[in-house]
């Protein structure tokens, strides 16, 4: 077999004959017309340096329709102006979010060749997010322009609002960093100093010395008190003003207590101090919260993302009069034009006979969804065809995606039920500790002295912080998204951890779950003469590449091999959700199922026919290959959930195929979404917990409806939206090593609450009774709160597959 | 060990001046990408960022 030429702009071999062009003196052979295009300017342009950078990387070949594509879309007006981009000195600034970019030759090409285009001063590609930041001046060059320069060196721009996404989520977030790293940073210079004081406590210790070192770590404290401890005094002072009493309000009053009583003791030279438990307190709690917002950061982003959608004009017709509005300014009952490639601003009706749209956004299927006359159109869906009309059903905020994201930012606020479980409890802890430091203190000041009642007291408070307690859930949930998160898992709102543990069924779609997802050639068949394979696969291919259908995609790429001839069509027809007809001068050639290509009425059999003048000439069979870890994974889920079952949309035969290969005894086939949603609201009335596994396709309203979503794969930028999980890593093996880390968590916050428990009604009567100093009740508390860590850190050993 | 009274405040101001500029750079933003220097250094620089 010969060995393929590769492209020398993309280094992918080269299928069907190869592109070539002679730039410079030297021929150069490519895949496309797009990477041939791309090179040329690259090499003109004395940018060759970008073939050395790249070495031996694969790319995607250049999308020739991405070259010639001259923006379509209306970005240079004083709306998008203020709402994307940011003003600076000497013009504007902004984010652009550019996806495809493989590796650093990527990044290196856009750093080298906007800051040459007049205007632009600036632009700098962020290797971990994948955005651009560019700044430019206005009157030299349009925001249009640069995205366009961008999209012509072969790459998919959108603009990413730093001022939507960026103040909501960032912000807090990056203060929450501050906040831990001061505390961090005390924390481990305060405990040099705690040392040499146990030590001295021991051993006796100089009292100058002493005094210093408390001065020190008063001076250490402060801020963490301060700073570091402004989300927990808020929470208090929030908690107090509603009369409620939060675990926020125990660790405050814990901790003033022993600072306040800490600076006592450093001013009267009497005593010992706590300043080092101030700071492990806040540092250890802080720290768990961070964990946990970063992970949610990162997953709020990446739908933040799915979410910026490109602002447009959209032709408009408004009371029979035709003019130009920006997507903000559609209303109800608009006309709206949608061109190819424009997406959808609004929620509608469609009003053209019928039109394909990308619905990626909302489902994550980024193939062509065929929508009729009447049909619903999403915000957010990528219109396929030219010229479609549909009837706006609302204003943009009011669209399905608008929504989308207003459910996406109470996520990120929720706090987990779990969470809230323990802060009831703490409200009834805090009332008894109260209730027993006052007892405490009148009992020692009746029949002691005043003294001895304070220091009894602050040990009775010290010893009973609810640090632990306060810990228990946040550190098994840190533990557990990093545990989950390293295997791929990521959970959007850490309320599902609690649910997951208790699924009973767990419903599985086929197509993309328990499957590839991909079609591949499996079957030629010739039902002519043998010879003419060759032209009729031409012919065969040559009609799919004008269809829009999914099938022809997967149709081209996998016959392309031997064809690129061009064929002078006369002319060409589609005949949606059937085939493709062109004619030549020998005939009318059809291709499609088999009813439309012989133009008579035999059943449909799943395969692709190509016929001249009706009569049938070849035909290919097309097959979805099941997940090659799915046969493992099966059993492991299945000895954690006994009920599973799959749902599909697909025939009956192959269904069954593979339910019996994977061994999954119940399963219904031929289903359409809603019936698929009515199976598992049966299951729920029931009374099981569900969960649905599905690719996102076609099962928004399945993975909505389940207890849990789960959604296969981060690539495809799914229904992220709907489902609580993300397996990232795209495989089915995540799946039970999830469910494992959930049940185990669980466990976890409820020993870690046993454990804080137990400790505190063991130590509570003796520091009552006199038994314990102060110093060693900040021991005991931070081995309490040690021990609470310990038993969550010990999940990762515990998580065994 | 009377050293100790000079050399704590010295380590203290020392650790807090550079913990000061960890917190501006972090504010900054420079933490934010950190797996593209290491590529860009090695691409030639024909204009030098000013």
């Amino acid at each position: 077999m010969l060995v393929k030429t590769l492209c020398f702009h993309c280094n992918s071999p080269i299928e069907g004959g190869p592109i070539f062009r002679t730039i410079k003196g030297e021929e150069r052979e490519y895949c496309c017309n797009g990477c041939a295009e791309l090179s040329s300017m690259l090499l003109e342009n004395g940018l060759d340096r970008f073939y050395e950078i790249r070495g031996g990387q694969t790319m995607e070949p250049i999308q020739a329709e991405n070259l010639n594509n001259e923006s379509v879309l209306e970005y240079d007006n004083e709306s998008v102006y203020s709402e994307y981009l940011e003003k600076t000195k000497e013009g504007y600034s902004g984010l652009i979010t550019v996806s495809g970019i493989h590796c650093s030759a990527c990044v290196w090409l856009i750093e080298t060749v906007l800051p040459k285009t007049k205007g632009i001063q600036d632009a700098r590609v962020n290797f971990g997010t994948g955005r651009l930041k560019v700044e430019f001046d206005p009157s030299k060059v349009s925001l249009g322009s640069i995205l366009n320069l961008v999209r012509k060196l072969g790459y998919s721009p959108s603009l990413y609002s730093p001022l939507k996404a960026e103040s909501k989520v960032e912000k807090p977030f990056r203060d929450l960093g501050i906040r831990m790293a001061v505390a961090g940073f005390c924390w481990g210079n305060i405990m040099l100093f705690s040392a040499s004081l146990y030590a001295g406590y021991f051993q006796g210790m100089d009292v100058n010395m002493k005094n210093l070192f408390h001065y020190v770590s008063w001076m250490l404290a402060t801020p963490v008190y301060l700073y570091s401890g402004y989300p927990f005094w808020k929470g208090a002072f929030e908690a107090w003003k509603h009369k409620l009493l939060s675990m926020d309000v125990l660790l405050f009053i814990g901790v003033s207590l022993a600072y306040f009583y800490s600076i006592y003791v450093t001013i009267s030279e009497r005593g010992e101090v706590y300043f080092d438990s101030v700071c492990t307190i806040y540092f250890f709690i802080l720290l768990g919260k961070y964990l946990e917002a970063m992970i949610r950061y990162k997953a709020g982003t990446k739908i933040g993302e799915l979410l910026s959608l490109l602002p447009e004009e959209y032709e408009v017709q408004r009371e029979g009069v035709w003019s130009k509005f920006p997507a903000g300014k559609i209303r109800k009952g608009d006309l709206v034009r949608l061109v190819h490639g424009s997406k959808a601003p609004v929620d509608g009706l469609l009003k053209t006979r019928e039109a394909f749209f990308d619905e990626a956004v909302l489902t994550g299927e980024s193939e062509p969804i065929r929508k009729s006359m009447q049909e619903e159109i999403k915000a957010g869906s990528l219109c396929l065809s030219s010229d479609v009309l549909f009837l706006s059903s609302g204003t943009s905020q009011e669209s399905s995606l608008a929504q989308i994201g207003k459910l996406l930012e109470e996520s990120l606020l929720k706090k987990p039920k779990i969470q809230r479980t323990t802060d009831k409890m703490a409200s009834v802890f805090i009332k008894i500790v109260l209730a027993i430091a006052i007892c405490t203190f009148l009992y020692w000041w009746k029949f002691d002295s005043i003294e001895s009642a304070l220091l009894n007291t602050i040990s009775v408070l010290i010893v009973a912080c609810p640090c632990a307690l306060g810990l228990s859930v946040p550190a098994a949930l840190v533990v557990s998204h990093l545990l989950q998160s390293k295997e791929g898992i990521l959970i959007k709102n850490p309320e599902t951890a609690e649910t997951l543990a208790k699924v009973d069924r767990i419903f599985f779609d086929k197509t993309g779950t328990l499957t590839m997802g991909k079609l591949e050639l499996t079957r030629e068949l010739i039902l002519e003469k043998m010879e003419r394979i060759k032209e009729e696969r031409a012919i065969a291919v040559d009609l799919e590449k004008h269809s829009s259908h999914p099938i022809a995609k997967s149709f081209v790429k996998g016959l392309s091999s031997d064809s690129d001839l061009s064929i002078p069509w006369i002319s060409l027809e589609e005949f949606p959700g059937q085939g493709i007809e062109g004619k030549k001068e020998d005939g009318i050639y059809r291709i499609g199922n088999r009813r439309f290509a012989s133009d008579s009425t035999p059943e449909n059999d799943g395969l692709i026919y190509l016929s001249r003048n009706f009569r049938l000439l070849a035909a290919w069979e097309f097959k979805d290959k099941e997940r090659p870890e799915a046969e493992t994974s099966l059993p492991q889920i299945r000895s954690l959930v006994k009920n599973l079952e799959i749902l599909s949309g697909d025939i009956s035969s192959k269904v069954e195929a593979l339910a019996s290969k994977l061994r999954i005894f119940e399963y219904s086939s031929n289903l359409s979404p809603s019936q698929k949603r009515d199976r598992i609201l049966e299951a729920q009335s029931k009374g099981e917990v569900v969960a649905m596994v599905g690719d996102g396709i076609n099962d928004s309203a399945c993975i909505a409806q389940a207890d849990i979503g789960i959604s296969m794969g981060m690539g495809s930028d799914l229904s992220l939206d709907r489902s609580d999980i993300i397996l990232t890593k795209n495989r089915l093996d995540s799946l039970p090593k999830s469910i494992l880390i959930a049940r185990k968590t669980k466990t976890i916050i409820l020993q870690n609450i046993y454990l804080s428990l137990v400790y505190n009604s063991i130590m509570i009567p003796l520091a009552f009774s006199g038994f314990m100093l102060p110093v060693i009740c900040a021991g005991f508390m931070t081995l309490s709160s040690f021990t609470v860590v310990l038993n969550s850190v010990s999940m990762r050993s515990r998580v065994r597959l | 060990m009377n050293i100790l009274y000079l050399t704590i405040p010295i380590a203290l101001i020392i650790s807090f001046g550079a913990f000061y500029v960890f917190i501006i750079n972090y504010r900054s933003g420079q933490y934010e990408d950190i797996e593209g220097p290491k590529y860009r250094m090695l691409f030639d620089e024909e204009n030098p960022r000013k």
